[in-house]
């Protein structure tokens, strides 16, 4: 799965833990740049989320935790720890 | 023109002043006590959470003031993206955290961290998994043993205590994970935290706001002193 779909499915999972629009948190994220301005409890919940609806195992190493800056961060570890247990 | 005129004491230094802050979408009409930074980081958000963030900036400028004795747009904040914001002063630090509807600011002097969560911001349905990415393996044996209906808020009460510790600590999620982070019970019913590989202890201390929120404020100091005091002076 690409990284583009996991950055959706962690987009859909934020709106829902927040209670958002996702289009509305989309232009947020758009004006924010480098910024994320999102609870970070929020986007650990999002990204353990997805990453159980796939059976990804998302172990919290300190290897993993600069993906936790941003969306695109978070979603390109998903896609990459996917490719890592399909070739396993 | 703010009329703010109570002058604070600096905390002594095993003391922390905890202000508790009703975040009121009014006080957004106070941005012109930002910087400039702070209100291009405010137009980075929208809606209520840009009331938000303006509310909880003014305030913490209003509060800082008071120890300072200066204006509330004099007060010397740096709040660069991404990062915590600090106050440029020789003995003063603070901490600043909201959600929704609610804020906390910790004042002290030396190593300061503050955290305040919802209690819904882990739902039942969510707390077996994210147990496992935030917690111990002690600390997950030690939440299993609880009652079912008492997890959800146990679980974002060691958040918020670890969140605590890492901005005590100057560094946010992406550069230090939790799991590493273990909290342990003093007998006089405190906390102390430590990192691994790490030997300094925080001493922690949880924040009663009610039943929907939970909170936390880590200290370098393990004998700290948290005064709470109410703050509503945003006003017109």
């Amino acid at each position: 799965m690409s990284v583009v779909s996991f950055r959706n499915e962690v987009m859909a999972a934020l709106a829902r833990a927040k209670r958002r629009n996702q289009a509305e948190l989309e232009r947020e994220l758009m004006a924010a740049g480098p910024e994320c301005t999102f609870d970070s409890i929020h986007l650990v919940r999002a990204a353990v989320r997805v990453a159980r609806e796939h059976g990804i195992v998302l172990k919290p190493t300190p290897a993993i935790a600069p993906s936790f800056k941003s969306v695109e961060g978070v979603a390109t570890l998903l896609s990459s720890l996917a490719r890592g247990q399909d070739a396993a | 023109m703010f009329n703010n005129p109570t002058h604070m004491s600096l905390p002594a230094p095993s003391e922390v002043h905890l202000w508790h802050v009703p975040l009121q979408r009014s006080a957004a009409r106070f941005s012109q006590l930002l910087s400039q930074d702070e209100r291009a980081r405010a137009d980075r958000r929208v809606g209520d959470r840009r009331d938000a963030f303006i509310a909880a900036h003014v305030s913490t400028r209003l509060i800082l003031a008071r120890y300072l004795a200066c204006p509330p747009e004099n007060v010397p904040l740096a709040s660069p993206p991404g990062e915590r914001p600090t106050v440029d002063d020789r003995y003063l630090s603070f901490s600043l955290s909201h959600t929704e509807g609610s804020a906390v600011v910790a004042v002290g002097q030396g190593t300061i961290g503050v955290d305040l969560e919802q209690v819904e911001a882990i739902p039942p349905d969510e707390v077996e998994g994210m147990a496992d990415f935030i917690l111990t393996s002690a600390e997950q044996v030690e939440l299993r043993r609880r009652q079912p209906r008492e997890r959800q808020t146990e679980l974002v009460r060691a958040w918020s205590r670890k969140e605590a510790v890492l901005k005590a600590c100057g560094v946010g999620l992406s550069q230090a994970v939790m799991a590493d982070i273990s909290i342990q019970r003093t007998t006089d019913g405190g906390h102390t935290a430590s990192m691994v590989g790490d030997a300094q202890l925080f001493h922690v201390e949880d924040i009663d706001l009610g039943p929907d929120y939970v909170g936390a404020i880590a200290t370098g100091r393990l004998s700290s002193v948290v005064t709470s005091l109410n703050f509503e002076a945003v006003a017109a």
